[in-house]
Order: structure tokens, then C-alpha cells, then sequence
């Protein structure tokens, strides 16, 4: 009754919007996602298109010139990571695209994926084993994936426990609305970003984790190659400030892995941000997202000169 | 393999599935494969050590028995204890030691070539397991109890898995009749276990595991330090410490109930304690009772007048904190407790012989009093026992004097976070502390029961840490 129908998610989202601070961005795309989850039966005729990804494919694909064409659809979640394609396998079946368009650089690829998101994905059931298995070889990861699996296992058979940001969230609003506690942003300064910062920022990428998002995106190809589904991989782009050393480095591991799964996997083609446009650092948001005008420049720019 | 991850949760569905199908005999030696699986599954390498103290002590007790001679009683005695003794000296205060010969040679300036062995690796457990298997020799030397004539007996009783880790340090003369005879499975004692379970998940999971972050993020952060955040991280430490390991016992004796087994109560509301003598007497009361009887009372106890008293009292909390770790840290924790039951002692009499007929020294309001004075002494040696050296120590001394800011945002913040965390637990302890009944859930109506137990299972499922967390006594 909590969480098994389309109006309660509807209340949560409209309670528990991000703007607020209450909830987090990956939980807030949950919302979303599980409100609109009841209406993939409307979802008719085949689909040319489906843009999957992180909040930065939203933004690249969520635009007019993408969207008005009927037969392209789009499916993104904040933090959307090659776990993810596993995790949410089905619902990704259940459109039944024709293609697959995947905006993917070494800023989806070289972090580790995080474990909440197990927890908080549809259920996988016998899955979940499937995935042990594929993770095992990986120990420092396995090692702490072993420990979500509690969670993970106790998420299947409780949706309290799935869903406890839900009533964390609430806990929280109410908190603040009665002047308990209060919410403090951080300050905002990555436009001016100096050593420091950037250290930060690359903090949250490592060359170990590229092998196990590859193991999660071959297995995500392979079921596209079974399918009948073609993988169009864009390499993706976030603001040329964070270019630092490390993350060129980083860079040029994934584009030679990507670029040998074009050669493995005859539904995939990989378009190199060489080959693409280039966002100038005038057409960001933020450090990972351009500007809607910018957005549709570069799906305008794909559909004519790449698909 | 933690009490709170999958495989314990995998392993205990087997082993009471066989348990509950298998006759007393049998049932023991399951248990004891079980319980060396279960203590292998850290390391099985350190199985060796655990069956080499209790073999050890099994034939020194034996022989300790079958002799009159005093000098040879004495002489199998010192074997005993010294074979386990080593074991955990070398373990765990090797490199202690010789860091600390090391440093006196430097101050003295003298050249003495130390040996350090940067390969050890404390083995879990083996505190607890040592005291236990030194009571269980002691007590034969006593002749309070007859040694088991079966080695299997024995074993089990150290090795017997939900108190092998982290205690409770069971007495030989408590354990050993409950392996030996045949067990009764009633519908109580296991509904009583099962609360037991869930009881001390909740304490871990919700409580201490959540705490936690507000303490590691303090410890964890450079001087300077604001005051208020240093004060509000050892409140939260007060009661992470407190539920981590309470809950950890709480889930060893409801494993034992669940099987017929009376594990021994290791925490009473210690922090309803007035002074430091209730504190002792309902904080970690195996290991209270260990040092009371094994070091306190044979120095002479308090039979040998104040001084003799009060040193023997502040050589045993010094051994004490000593057992805890192999710091200067813990021994200085354990003094600083030792002098609060010194002072205690001096106050007491005094107290007691000007106000004892006076109504405000029995008042609910002047015993609320005290019970929040002492929580505060307590906190404040919490900070002994958590800080990572001396320095730290000192910084967040210094800064809840001189810089004791409360306007912080993030102060408010985690307040309220101390105060959700540890709100339920007060509430339970204040009832059962009222009750005078640990178990006073079970004194209540069924339906009421069962709403608290689902209340509690609620709030473990949506704020509960299921991350497999350590419990801190592992280290110890």
C-alpha cells in the first residue's frame, strides 16, 4: 500500500522534491522513476531510440530536437552507472529500442559504482547472485559488496527497508520545517576550480574500477547483441576545467577499452569525442551538464553527421 | 564471521537446524565443530593457539586435581597460566613493549638492539578466551570446581561460538553444568532469544553503527577542535560504545537461549549508575567480576585497610584498562576509573555518616542529580579510551575550555541525531530500570509485546546500518 501503486509516489515526489535538500539526487530519480514505472504499459510501437544514462544523458537527450520525434524515448537516472544497465535490465527491456545511445566517458566508467544503489534498484531477486558471481573476481569491490548484500537481501523482502529514505526524507522535512535543523549548502565555486578542488574531484575516480563497470557494460552488450539492439557509445564530455592530468589518463584507458568492444561486439559502434562536438566551456551549467541550447546543438549535430 | 553479516546469518540457520534435531551428545559436538568453523572463519591458522591454551590448561587442571602436593598444584598452576599468559603477551603487548624499552633506552641514551615484529596480528578474541580458560584453571586450584574429565567439554565451553569473540567471560562453575547436561528447548526461552536477537541488532545497527559517524568524523578530524562538537561526539561515543558492545552480548545470550543456553547478563543500565561502584558492578560485569576475583580480592580487597585498599583498587582498574589494548591510553583510562572508586570510597563514608538520616540524600531529584554527574565522569574517560594518542587528548581538552562554540550549524545537526539515535534506547533503559527487570518486556500483555518488537524491527529496517560493521570489542 506504501509503495506498491502510482499515487503514493506521486505524493512522495511532490512532497520530497530535491530543491529542499530533503532527499538525494539518485533517490529523487527513484521518485520519478517508480511513478512513471506504472505507465511503460502506454509505451506502443517500437522505439528508434533510447537514450540511457546519468543525468548528464538528460540533459544532452532531453530536448526538443531528441524528444520530438515520437519514437524516441528516454530513460535517465542521476548517477546512472553501468550498474545500473544490469539493475534495470528489464525495465530497459520492456521499451524494446531499436538502438541504444549511451553518453559514456571515464566519468562513468573509472568510479566505483556505489552499493546504495543496489539497495534502492527495482528487486532482483536470483539476480543479485548473478551479480556476486560477475563481481567476485574484483576483491576489493567484492569485499564490500559482500557487506551490502544484508542490505541488499533485506531490501527484496522489505520495501520499509528499500524505500527507508522515503521516511528518512520526511524526517528530515519535518526537521527543518519546524527550525530544528537547519540546511546549509556548500559554496559553489567550480567554475573557479584551483589544484585543491580538482584534487577533490578526481578523488572519486580510480583505475580499478574501470574493470568492473566493463564486466557490467560487455554483459549489458551482450544481452543488446541477443536482443537485437544496436549500442551507439558517445564518449562523453564534462567541463574541460576537470581535464586534469589524471583524468586524461584515465581517458585514454576507456576510449581504447571502448574502442576494442566496437571491435568485439558487431551492434556496437563507439563515436570518440574527437569525432563528435565539442561543448566550449561557455555552454556549461555546471561541471557536468551543458545548457539546454547546447544540448540540442550537439543531438542536431549527431543525428545529422553520425547516425 | 560477524553477528551481523549473511554468512552468521547462513551458518546459525544450519546449526539450529541440526541442533534442534540432534540428541545432547551430538548436540555438543556439532556445537563444537560449529564453534571452531566459526572462530576458523577469521583466521584458521589461530585455531592453534585457542587449542593449544585449552589443551594446556586441560591437563594442568587434571593433574592439579589428582595431586595433594601444594608445590606441585602450584607448579601446574604456573604452567597453565603462563602458557595462555604468553600466548597473549606476545600477541598483543610484543611490540608495545618494545617500543616502550625502546624509547626508555633513548632517554637514556643507551643502544639496545629491538626486535619488532611488524607480522603480528592480534587474534580475535583471545582476551576473552585467555580469562576464561585462567578462570577455568584458577577455579580448579581453588577446588570451587572439579575439572571436566573429557576434553570436548572443555573446549566447548571456550570455544562455545556466541561468546567466544567478545565474551560475556563465562565462569566455569555457570557453563560447564548447561553443556553437560541435556538442554530444555521451551517456547519461552526461545521467544525470549529472539527478542534478545533483534534487540541487540537494533543496539548495533541502529544505535552504535549510526553514532558512530559522528564520533569517527570527530576522532577522525585535526586539531583545532570546537568544544561543543568534542563534548557531543563523547556523548555519542558514550552510548555508541555502550549499545555496540551491550548489543553484541544481548545477541550472544539470546543465541544461547535460543539453544537452552543461560548466558550470563553483561550489561545492567550501566548508565543509571549513581557511582562508579554501581558503574563497575553493571558495565561489562564478566570482566568486573574476573578482576574482583582473580587480582582485587588476592591482593587483599578492601580486608587490609584504606591505603592497602585503595592501591589495590587502583592496580586492578590498571590492569584492567591494560586489558583493553596495549596502550597508555587504556592504562591511564583504567587509573582514572580506579581513582573514581578511590574518591567514591572517601566520599562515601564521609556522606554517609553527615547526611544518611536526611531526606534530600535519598531524594528521586538528588539521585537524578548523581546519576548525571557520574554519566559525565564516565564520558569524560570515554575520551581516554577513544583518542588516538595523548596529543589528541590534550587538543580536545584545550578546546572544551578555551574554544567551546555551540552556534556551529553542524552542532545542531548532530544533536538531533544523538538525541533520535539514542532516545529509544533511554526510553527502554528508563522502563527497565523503573522495573527493576531487563526482561520486562515479557511481564507485559502479548499484544503490547508484540508492537514493541515490531516497532523495533521497523526502526531497524528504515534507519538500521546493515554494513557489517565491526564491533569494537573484536579489537580488544
Amino acid at each position: 500500500m506504501l509503495f506498491g501503486n502510482s499515487f503514493a509516489w506521486a505524493i512522495y515526489l511532490r512532497l520530497l522534491d530535491n530543491d529542499q535538500g530533503h532527499i538525494g539526487f539518485r533517490q529523487s530519480s527513484v521518485l520519478y522513476y517508480e511513478k512513471n514505472k506504472y505507465k511503460i504499459k502506454e509505451i506502443k510501437g517500437p522505439v528508434d531510440y533510447l537514450a540511457v544514462g546519468s543525468s548528464q544523458v538528460n540533459k544532452i537527450f532531453g530536448n526538443d530536437f531528441f524528444l520530438k520525434n515520437e519514437h524516441n524515448k528516454l530513460f535517465a537516472m542521476a548517477g546512472f552507472s553501468p550498474l545500473d544497465f544490469f539493475l534495470y535490465e528489464s525495465y530497459i527491456k520492456s521499451i524494446k529500442p531499436h538502438n541504444f545511445l549511451l553518453f559514456l566517458c571515464e566519468y562513468d566508467l573509472a568510479k566505483i559504482p556505489s552499493l546504495e544503489l543496489i539497495r534502492i534498484a527495482p528487486a532482483q531477486k536470483s539476480r543479485l547472485f548473478k551479480l556476486f558471481k560477475m563481481v567476485y573476481p574484483y576483491r576489493f569491490f567484492w569485499r564490500d559488496f559482500k557487506k551490502m548484500m544484508v542490505s541488499a537481501l533485506i531490501s527484496e523482502l522489505f520495501p520499509e527497508h528499500k524505500y527507508s529514505f522515503v521516511f528518512k526524507s520526511f524526517l528530515s522535512r519535518l526537521a527543518r520545517s519546524k527550525g530544528i535543523v537547519r540546511h546549509f549548502e556548500n559554496e559553489n565555486n567550480w567554475m573557479k576550480p584551483d589544484a585543491e578542488l580538482i584534487k577533490k574531484y578526481e578523488e572519486s575516480f580510480n583505475r580499478d574500477a574501470i574493470a568492473i563497470n566493463l564486466i557490467l557494460l560487455e554483459n549489458f552488450i551482450r544481452f543488446c547483441e541477443s536482443h537485437q539492439i544496436k549500442v551507439i557509445i558517445i564518449e562523453g564530455q564534462y567541463h574541460p576545467f576537470y581535464y586534469s592530468e589524471k583524468m586524461l589518463l584515465l581517458n585514454s584507458i576507456t576510449n581504447q577499452h571502448l574502442a576494442k568492444l566496437e571491435k568485439k561486439f558487431n551492434c556496437v559502434r563507439f563515436i570518440p569525442r574527437s569525432k563528435c562536438y565539442q561543448f566550449s566551456t561557455d555552454e556549461y551549467e555546471d561541471i557536468w551538464h551543458v545548457t539546454t541550447n547546447a544540448a540540442e546543438r550537439f543531438t542536431e549535430y549527431l543525428f545529422q553527421s553520425q547516425l | 564471521m560477524l553477528f551481523n553479516s549473511l554468512e552468521f546469518a547462513l551458518f546459525f540457520v544450519i546449526v539450529y537446524c541440526l541442533y534442534i534435531v540432534l540428541r545432547h551428545r551430538w548436540q555438543n559436538r556439532m556445537l563444537l565443530i560449529a564453534s571452531l568453523i566459526f572462530y576458523g572463519s577469521w583466521n584458521w591458522k589461530f585455531l592453534s593457539l585457542l587449542l593449544f591454551s585449552v589443551i594446556t590448561n586441560f591437563y594442568c587442571s587434571l593433574k592439579i586435581y589428582q595431586t595433594s602436593s601444594n608445590l606441585k598444584q602450584k607448579v601446574f598452576l604456573s604452567i597453565g597460566l603462563c602458557s595462555t599468559l604468553l600466548v597473549l603477551g606476545f600477541f598483543k603487548y610484543f611490540n608495545f613493549f618494545a617500543d616502550n624499552i625502546q624509547n626508555l633506552a633513548n632517554l637514556l641514551h643507551i643502544t639496545i638492539p629491538i626486535y619488532y615484529m611488524d607480522s603480528i596480528i592480534l587474534p580475535v578474541g583471545i582476551s576473552f578466551y585467555t580469562f576464561q580458560i585462567m578462570s577455568y584453571t584458577m577455579d580448579v586450584y581453588r577446588r570451587t570446581i572439579i575439572p571436566v574429565s573429557h576434553l570436548s567439554d572443555l573446549l566447548l565451553y571456550i570455544c562455545f561460538f556466541p561468546q567466544l569473540v567478545a565474551g560475556p567471560i563465562e565462569r566455569a562453575s555457570h557453563l560447564l553444568p548447561q553443556i553437560m547436561s541435556p538442554r530444555k528447548l521451551n517456547r519461552l526461552g526461545i521467544h525470549q532469544g529472539a527478542y534478545l536477537i533483534l534487540w541487540g541488532l537494533f543496539q548495533k545497527s541502529f544505535v552504535a553503527d549510526n553514532l558512530a559517524k559522528i564520533v569517527q568524523a570527530q576522532f577522525s578530524s585535526q586539531a583545532p577542535y570546537n568544544g561543543a562538537e568534542v563534548l557531543l561526539a563523547l556523548y555519542a561515543f558514550s552510548f555508541q560504545i555502550l549499545t555496540d558492545f551491550c548489543g553484541y552480548s544481548d545477541i550472544a545470550r539470546g543465541l544461547g537461549k535460543c539453544m537452552g543456553f543461560d548466558i550470563m547478563v553483561n550489561f545492567n543500565i550501566p548508565y543509571f549508575s549513581k557511582n562508579p561502584r554501581e558503574f563497575w558492578g553493571s558495565w561489562h560485569i564478566s570482566l568486573s567480576n574476573w578482576f574482583k576475583d582473580y587480582v582485587y580480592i588476592p591482593l587483599g580487597g578492601n580486608r587490609l585497610g584504606g591505603i592497602r585498599t585503595y592501591k589495590n583498587l587502583l592496580i586492578t582498574m590498571g590492569l584492567a584498562g591494560f586489558w583493553h589494548g596495549s596502550s597508555w591510553l587504556f592504562f591511564l583510562w583504567g587509573i582514572y576509573h580506579g581513582l573514581l572508586l578511590v574518591l567514591h570510597r572517601i566520599c562515601n563514608s564521609f556522606f554517609h555518616k553527615s547526611f544518611s538520616g536526611n531526606p534530600i540524600y535519598t531524594n528521586l531529584l538528588w539521585r537524578g542529580v548523581k546519576v548525571v554527574f557520574f554519566f559525565h565522569l564516565v564520558c569524560f574517560g570515554w575520551l581516554f579510551f577513544r583518542a588516538g594518542s595523548a596529543a589528541q587528548v590534550y587538543e580536545m581538552l584545550k578546546a572544551m575550555i578555551y574554544n567551546f562554540d555551540l552556534s556551529l550549524p553542524a552542532i545542531r545537526y548532530e544533536s538531533v541525531q544523538l538525541i533520535f539515535y539514542s532516545a529509544p534506547l533511554l526510553f527502554m533503559h528508563i522502563i527497565q530500570k523503573m522495573k527493576n527487570n531487563l526482561m520486562v518486556l515479557f511481564d507485559w500483555p502479548p499484544l503490547i509485546r508484540w508492537l514493541v518488537c515490531l516497532s523495533i524491527f521497523y526502526f531497524l529496517l528504515i534507519w538500521g546500518e546493515f554494513n557489517e560493521k565491526e564491533f569494537i570489542y573484536f579489537q580488544f
